[in-house]
């Protein structure tokens, strides 16, 4: 495989986690491994409830695994360290910033000197779509427009790793189409330094549409229950037969339990 | 033993204060928040009653329910009652005011869609709402109440001393005699008896008010015992339909028109009866004008300087904690139930009974009572300012907290754009009710016997208390003033600040 060749940027093995909750022991998901190269968008596939947001708060240093571990560029994930920038399922921002400073804290949080901080987020409130939106408060934007926000926030502290938490769930149906394609165009077209994506989804078609390789996880306890590799170019064509056998396969495996 | 039969009646007093202060407190805030008119002249109105110093209210309220009593015992009691009233009214009556004001639309829009009739919207609708308002001035109140112990049992007219069996005068007389161990033990029991209530009452209820409150995060549902007893034993004697009942009596009643003809020409009688009193009290005031009313300037001025320096040390006493609390992604929950238990009991030790030892070193040690004043008023504001930044603290969105550990968003940038204006609101509204406390604890902190010996600052509260039976009309002047004064930096500094926060909160201009 082509994927095989390109480096790993993110390494997740055997990670499992367990909660107490009134003394009975709660298996969230169990002994999950997989990796996120460079150039290549990952899916975790599976129904509410297989832990995806469990997995990418690891990923991202919110939660750490209750057994196996996590490498980041083969050195184990520093959640002090090591930033991976999360676009979230709600979006969320400082409601008493406006756009441009809402951004401008992150960089200012990595170190970057404040002519920098402002011509990088210039630059991803462009990218977004955001422009002439720099000075209004986030409170003033719709949600589609807070979630453009959310991206362009994670795009601009410039990480080799993106994570997003299942994030056009949140908005109606046309304008997730929206943002999908114009976030495909842009990742397609080099336009951002990011390496590798980490997307969790509940939308078979969406991780087909994606992904270079999906994760199918099962009902909670979350297990892993397939790898499915999608070598098919960009942009992808949702009425051709192969994107359609894909997305029966995906089926019939998530369906077989 | 005398001494539980003092914590006894100093309880019973408190309680019924307490539950004549709910009774006023939830018609007054939703009368005064459901019509513009009304609101217009009763919240300025208890927005004055609250800046009054409790020693204010003494001559007046003892003359009236001394003479109401007959001179006995039951007069001088009602009296007492109705000073720990003063402190405790107040607060609660705002806080119904607020909820009503911050009523959720929706719900409003429910109750409009099906037509409630009022009393069902106050039964269902606005009395639940007000639940987690009321139990957290509930507790302030409580403790307020204790604060004032010693003045509400104790106090003096002319040559009359009336001194009611109570903790307080427990406290007061020990401090005459000098007598360590039996101050150590009266406040004892006074602490036992607090945190008692802080553990088995407030804080079950303040868990319990969590149902109250209009979102859907998940919580643990819990109903204290008590509560349950209570609804027990009124649903046993039918109490909720004989209160609604009679409501509904009541206000079918009151809108008949020959009533309400009543009521207005009544109303018109006592306006002109207190008009009449109004009259002479002022012809009293000014004829012939006290000599020392240009005392009272300076005096404002120097407690002012000496609040204001309480202030900036409470300030740094509460930001740290609170800054560990937002800091905390867990285990902060149960840290702030501690902090606030321990709150409730340290802000109930009356300041007069516990002090004057800690004054007394003091004095010695600086060679002046004013550091002493000083630690008076951090005592008297610091926990309201703590008790309400560290909930504000603790609230907020863990969604927040998430985006600065991703983003890696820390120290000082995490205050600046994170802390200071998650807490800002809270902040303000505990600094407003901070100064609130420490105007009315400045007849306690400028002014301390202790074994005989007069502790005294010059100030707005040592020239209070020395007028107050040297010479009332002067005292009445330096309340007068004092009041004015503190209504205006209330309207001047602090609602301007509040406005700002409310303004920031949504969209601030960091």
């Amino acid at each position: 495989m082509v994927s095989g060749k390109r480096k790993v940027i993110l390494k997740a093995d055997n990670i499992s986690k367990v909660v107490e909750e009134k003394g009975k022991k709660l298996v969230i998901f169990d002994s999950i491994s997989f990796e996120i190269r460079e150039k290549e968008i990952v899916s975790i596939l599976g129904p509410t409830g297989s832990g995806k947001t469990s997995i990418l708060n690891m990923v991202v240093g919110l939660e750490k695994p209750t057994a196996g571990e996590i490498f980041y560029r083969g050195e184990p994930l520093d959640s002090e360290r090591h930033i991976v920038p999360l676009i979230p399922q709600q979006p969320i921002s400082l409601p008493w910033l406006t756009v441009q400073e809402n951004i401008e804290v992150v960089l200012e949080a990595k170190g970057i000197p404040l002519r920098q901080r402002i011509r990088t987020a210039l630059k991803y409130i462009d990218l977004m779509g955001l422009d002439s939106f720099e000075d209004t408060y986030p409170r003033e934007l719709t949600l589609a427009m807070r979630q453009r926000l959310s991206f362009a926030r994670a795009l601009s502290v410039e990480e080799e790793l993106l994570a997003m938490d299942d994030p056009f769930t949140t908005l109606d149906s046309l304008t997730a189409e929206d943002l999908r394609e114009e976030f495909i165009r842009l990742w397609l077209e080099n336009q951002l330094v990011v390496k590798g994506i980490l997307l969790t989804t509940t939308n078979v078609e969406e991780a087909v549409y994606f992904s270079d390789r999906v994760y199918v996880l099962s009902r909670r306890p979350g297990r892993l229950l397939d790898i499915v590799d999608i070598n098919m170019p960009h942009p992808r064509d949702r009425d051709s037969k192969e994107f359609a056998d894909i997305m029966d396969h995906i089926y019939s495996v998530l369906l077989a339990l | 033993m005398d001494l539980l039969t003092a914590a006894g009646w100093s309880f019973l007093r408190m309680l019924i204060a307490y539950v004549l202060s709910l009774l006023f407190a939830i018609p007054y805030g939703l009368a005064a928040a459901s019509s513009k008119k009304r609101e217009r002249w009763m919240i300025p109105l208890i927005d004055i009653l609250q800046s009054v110093p409790i020693v204010t209210f003494f001559p007046v309220a003892i003359l009236f329910f001394v003479k109401l009593g007959g001179g006995g015992r039951i007069g001088v009691e009602m009296a007492s009652i109705f000073l720990i009233f003063t402190c405790q009214v107040w607060n609660l009556a705002f806080s119904v005011y607020e909820t009503m004001k911050t009523f959720p639309r929706d719900l409003l829009y429910l109750a409009d869609a099906y037509k409630l009739p009022p009393l069902t919207r106050i039964r269902y609708f606005y009395i639940p709402a007000m639940v987690p308002g009321l139990v957290y001035n509930s507790m302030m109140s409580w403790a307020n109440g204790w604060y004032f112990l010693i003045a509400s049992e104790i106090f003096s007219v002319g040559s009359e001393e009336y001194r009611l069996p109570g903790l307080g005068t427990e406290i007061i007389t020990n401090l005459e005699k000098g007598n360590i161990w039996g101050l150590v033990l009266t406040l004892t029991v006074l602490i036992a008896i607090v945190l008692f209530m802080q553990l088995a009452i407030w804080n079950s209820l303040r868990k319990w008010a969590k149902l109250f409150e209009y979102n859907y995060e998940p919580i643990d549902i819990y109903k204290p015992r008590f509560v349950e007893w209570i609804e027990e034993i009124s649903y046993r004697l039918r109490f909720e339909q004989l209160f609604y009942g009679a409501a509904y009596g009541l206000w079918t009643f009151f809108r008949k028109k020959w009533v309400k003809l009543i009521v207005k020409s009544l109303l018109v009688i006592l306006g002109v009866y207190a008009m009449y009193g109004g009259y002479q009290f002022v012809m009293w005031l000014i004829s012939p004008m006290p000599k020392g009313i240009s005392e009272i300037f300076p005096a404002l001025g120097v407690t002012t300087l000496r609040i204001f320096i309480a202030y900036l040390i409470s300030l740094v006493l509460v930001l740290i904690p609170g800054y560990w609390v937002s800091k905390h992604r867990e285990k902060s929950a149960k840290v702030v139930d501690i902090f606030i238990t321990s709150i409730g009991v340290l802000s109930s030790i009356p300041a007069s009974a516990f002090f004057p030892p800690i004054i007394h070193i003091m004095v010695k040690y600086f060679g002046s009572m004013e550091v002493g004043a000083i630690f008076i008023y951090v005592t008297a504001m610091v926990w309201y300012i703590m008790y309400n930044v560290l909930l504000g603290a603790v609230s907020i969105p863990m969604s927040l907290k998430n985006l600065a550990q991703v983003f890696k968003i820390r120290g000082g940038l995490f205050i600046r754009t994170i802390f200071i204006p998650s807490i800002f609101p809270s902040l303000i509204t505990g600094s407003i009710t901070g100064w609130g406390g420490a105007w009315n604890a400045s007849v306690i902190a400028e002014y301390m016997v202790f074994s005989g010996e007069v502790l005294a600052v010059f100030g707005i509260g040592s020239f209070l208390v020395k007028n107050l039976t040297a010479n009332p009309k002067l005292m009445m002047w330096g309340a007068i003033i004092m009041t004015v004064y503190v209504v205006l930096l209330n309207r001047l500094v602090w609602q301007p600040l509040y406005n700002l926060a409310e303004r920031r909160y949504r969209r601030g201009e960091w």
